[in-house]
């Protein structure tokens, strides 16, 4: 693991974000705090008071006004604190991003995706899912609104070119990763009709609620300019390091197993994950647009603003998808609204 | 019209369950028995076909049912407004009677409403059974839905091409363009700070109410007006409105009615002005409506139904619990699934 830059470190007027996946079980002297990717033993300052500060840090007080509640130095809790910012359980909201340089605040950005986006796949979607016990309408209806999802690559990615601003690389940068993308909902259409369901019916069924307002999010922030539209690939592609085809396999393979009904649409997803590792989406255009330089301090607290609020998007979107296609005797397709004029 | 030609749609939210001697059709108000205690699963098969687009006559062969017992379903499904005919028009670009149109939304609109107030969220702020922070939240992201009549009817209006519509919508939005004051008043009344609560983000369940609308006014001004037309119309039965501000008053407001008169205000405002009467105003002034644009503007307005559930749920998730309301930044879910394997 590479130390954390100077900005980075937490301080008495950080204001510490948990992750939300992290689970904290007192012990004698110390807490143990756990998620799914790491396991933490935290002491310094008594296991009752960090069973209390830890659930606390939700990014709105400062580690200054949380050790003076507790009748602590700054400084105690600092050491505390720390090992947890170092595995990446915590970050600072209140972090410096006006002054640092544009590759510092790439960082802190691509940190804060990291963190929030974790906390994604603890939603029991994905907790089912991995058990296997999701019912075959909730693991097609993934699929389904999934392909929706892939082909809104045709209304946010043509609006996000559209509205840059950054000169004509960047636009020109934009454009390379959307034609790339334009047709990949065809992977998915393809892989559910080879699950039993009738291309035209896909086609013809609305997107939940959920999905729709992900897309119309989407939409919001591509026409908001090249920082929130690049801000949203560093939501989307949070580990800056290429996927490993193998995991990748074996992931799917899993859900075949536990759901062979599926086989085929998880084909789709793997093929699908396989061409993003082939043509680098890992580096996002968040990442080229710092590297180009020049983002100013409104346009990187928008940026902080984009990530917070594409995950909760993202959030709803997986609560959708288990709602609505958990509910005995649910369509699978949906069926289109179609009122008699 | 010959029932064979038909192509029956059930409706979208309905769900069909197998019997051992038919099926069930239910939706979330509404729940009807099928008998087809000879073939059952042919009853079945038909249902589950019937996406509106394979005619009666296709639908009775393929599944096995009988073109007799097929259309005794239809008609069954009909009786209880689950089925519609979603046969292809034979030409989308005809124009549609304007006054039917409205007429048609009209009945809509008075089904989905009854839906929408029948979630969770509507009964228990209706019954009092809801947690302060609830009653809270709901006024909060009321206040943010409102607040944004500056984020989407300027859209509407900007991208409409005819003349006479685009002086309604500026009209409309002159006279809506500062009711935030109402629930500003109210948030005050309620303890809140104004400040805070409009740092905070609107829920992303409210932004999809937002951006949904904002979509529909850049895509036609017709779909955006049924949209409207939807949201008004809630105001439109004044004394269930009238009604559900007392309750609200009786459960949440001990302070004389501080909190919950300005939302009343508001409400009877809106009544004065005559909002509810805009789509029949775009409708009449816009010249020709077609078949699919019609179409088009109620699957719209459908959608903008369930993004209201879809925020209802929101707030419900979210706000129940105390801790929504503390701190400086929002914690939104996940929470951990108490049925996941450990």
């Amino acid at each position: 693991m590479s130390p954390r830059r100077e900005s980075l470190l937490l301080h008495a007027h950080s204001k510490p974000l948990l992750s939300a996946d992290a689970i904290v079980r007192p012990g004698i002297g110390q807490v143990t705090l756990e998620t799914p990717d790491f396991l933490c033993e935290i002491g310094g300052v008594g296991a009752g008071r960090l069973a209390r500060i830890l659930p606390a840090l939700d990014g709105g007080r400062t580690i200054a006004e949380l050790a003076a509640d507790e009748h602590l130095s700054a400084a105690a809790m600092l050491r505390s604190l720390e090992p947890l910012a170092d595995v990446g359980a915590l970050i600072d909201i209140a972090a410096p991003f006006e002054e640092i340089g544009d590759l510092e605040f790439m960082d802190r950005v691509m940190q804060e995706c990291r963190l929030r986006t974790r906390a994604l796949f603890q939603q029991p979607f994905w907790q089912r899912l991995s058990a296997g016990s999701l019912p075959p309408p909730v693991v097609l209806g993934w699929g389904i609104e999934f392909a929706h999802f892939v082909e809104s690559a045709n209304a946010y990615m043509p609006l996000g070119i559209a509205s840059c601003r950054a000169g004509a690389a960047m636009r020109e940068a934009f454009a390379r990763h959307y034609v790339e993308e334009a047709q990949h909902s065809e992977f998915f259409f393809a892989g559910l009709v080879r699950c039993g369901l009738r291309r035209s019916r896909l086609e013809a069924a609305p997107p939940l609620a959920s999905t729709r307002a992900l897309v119309n999010q989407l939409c919001e922030f591509a026409m908001m300019g090249a920082a929130p539209y690049a801000a949203c690939f560093a939501v989307m592609q949070p580990t800056q390091e290429p996927a490993d085809a193998g995991q990748v396999t074996a992931f799917f393979q899993d859900l075949r197993e536990l759901y062979p009904f599926a086989a085929p649409l998880f084909d789709a997803f793997e093929g699908h994950a396989k061409i993003d590792i082939e043509l680098g989406h890992e580096v996002t255009l968040f990442e080229r647009l710092c590297r180009t330089g020049g983002l100013d301090a409104g346009e990187r607290r928008i940026v902080l603003q984009v990530v917070a609020s594409l995950v909760e998007s993202f959030t709803l979107f997986f609560e959708g998808i288990l709602d609505s296609y958990s509910k005995p005797g649910v369509a699978v397709p949906r069926r289109p609204v179609v009122i008699g004029v | 019209m010959n029932a064979s030609e038909a192509f029956p749609l059930i409706a979208p939210d309905a769900r069909i369950l197998l019997q051992p001697q038919g099926c069930r059709v239910e939706t979330d108000d509404v729940a009807l028995d099928i008998r087809a205690p000879r073939d059952p699963a042919a009853a079945g098969r038909a249902l589950a076909s019937m996406y509106g687009d394979t005619s009666a006559a296709e639908l009775a062969r393929d599944s096995g049912l009988g073109a007799a017992d097929l259309a005794a379903i239809c008609a069954a499904l009909a009786q209880e407004a689950m089925l519609s005919d979603a046969r292809p028009h034979a030409d989308p670009a005809e124009p549609v009677d304007g006054e039917a149109f409205v007429a048609l939304c009209a009945r809509a609109f008075a089904g989905w409403k009854q839906r929408l107030f029948g979630h969770p969220l509507w009964v228990a702020l209706a019954e009092g059974e809801a947690s302060r922070p609830l009653f809270l939240g709901w006024l909060i992201e009321n206040y943010h839905l409102i607040e944004a009549a500056t984020v989407r009817l300027p859209v509407a209006i900007a991208a409409c091409a005819h003349p006479v519509v685009k002086r309604h919508f500026v009209k409309h939005f002159r006279e809506e363009f500062d009711h935030h004051h109402f629930f500003r008043q109210s948030l005050r009344a309620a303890g809140l700070d104004v400040a805070t609560v409009e740092a905070r983000p609107p829920l992303p369940g409210t932004m999809a109410v937002i951006n949904h609308m904002r979509a529909c006014a850049r895509r036609d001004s017709l779909s955006y007006a049924a949209c409207s037309g939807f949201l008004e119309s809630t105001g439109e039965d004044h004394q269930r409105a009238r009604e559900f501000f007392r309750r609200l008053g009786t459960h949440f407001d001990s302070g004389a009615g501080a909190i919950v008169t300005p939302l009343a205000e508001h409400a009877a405002l809106d009544e004065d002005y005559g909002h509810c009467g805009m789509l029949a105003l775009v409708v009449g002034a816009g010249g020709t409506v077609t078949h699919g644009q019609a179409r088009r503007a109620l699957a719209d307005a459908h959608a903008l139904v369930e993004a209201l559930e879809l925020w209802s749920t929101d707030i419900l998730r979210h706000y129940d619990g105390s801790a929504a309301l503390s701190g400086a930044a929002r914690r939104y879910r996940p929470v951990r699934d108490p049925e996941a394997v450990a």
